[in-house]
């Protein structure tokens, strides 16, 4: 079964590269909080990725910044996230 | 709009407010868990989190109260919330039992959030559809 990944430390953070090892091409990586500062670094990110598009915007990243293969989502779009699967790791 | 399969959460909280970002993401997580129909069992406060079960908190006016801001949701959405007991004593968050049990001068557990075991925690993750935890980011 494909397991969601809630990273919310910063890229440099020794967790966030633990998480990244951990993610399987099949899950799912969703950042949120400090985590999306990864959202407009080169370093390729696994599984499918998405971003939590308050916290870009706290951290003025905007729109244009961002990887074009990770996704924008709100708050319901985290809950839909969380429906998709019971396997939930929060780093 | 409810979900023709409603699930129920359990959230634990172990990132303290204002020094974490953990009880605002979690409010605004609880906030859309609601919207979307579902339902949350019970929010459970670990480690520096209690603090956020402190009612004694003052922050300065111009920012969020986050103490009454998460009471009033727990009281308009009837989710129980629950304050790990080994972590609020250490840190100074008691209620009026535990007060007079340690002989204490004040009590300032915020209603509703009330005092109570690891047992509570293990009957949510148990129950529960889903639990998801919202830690500090250091």
């Amino acid at each position: 079964m494909p397991s969601l990944h809630i990273v919310n430390k910063a890229p440099d953070h020794a967790r966030f590269q633990t998480c990244l090892a951990a993610v399987a091409d099949e899950d799912t990586l969703l950042l949120t909080e400090n985590a999306v500062l990864a959202a407009v670094m080169a370093q390729g990110l696994p599984g499918t990725v998405f971003a939590l598009s308050a916290d870009l915007e706290a951290r003025g990243l905007a729109p244009a910044d961002i990887m074009a293969n990770i996704g924008r989502i709100d708050f319901a779009g985290f809950v839909s996230l969380t429906e998709a699967t019971s396997r939930i790791i929060s780093w | 709009m409810p979900k023709t399969t409603a699930l129920s959460f359990t959230l634990i909280i172990t990132g303290a407010p204002y020094v974490s970002q953990a009880p605002q993401t979690a409010l605004e997580f609880a906030r859309a868990v609601i919207a979307a129909g579902h339902r949350i069992d019970r929010v459970f406060l670990y480690g520096d989190a209690v603090h956020l079960a402190s009612t004694l908190a003052c922050a300065p006016s111009d920012e969020p109260q986050w103490t009454q801001i998460w009471s009033e949701f727990l009281e308009t959405h009837r989710v129980p919330a629950i304050v790990c007991i080994a972590s609020a004593l250490r840190r100074g968050v008691l209620d009026e039992k535990e007060q007079k049990r340690y002989q204490r001068p004040a009590h300032n557990l915020e209603p509703p959030f009330e005092i109570a075991g690891l047992g509570e925690w293990v009957e949510g993750t148990v129950s529960s559809d889903r639990t998801l935890y919202f830690h500090p980011t250091d």
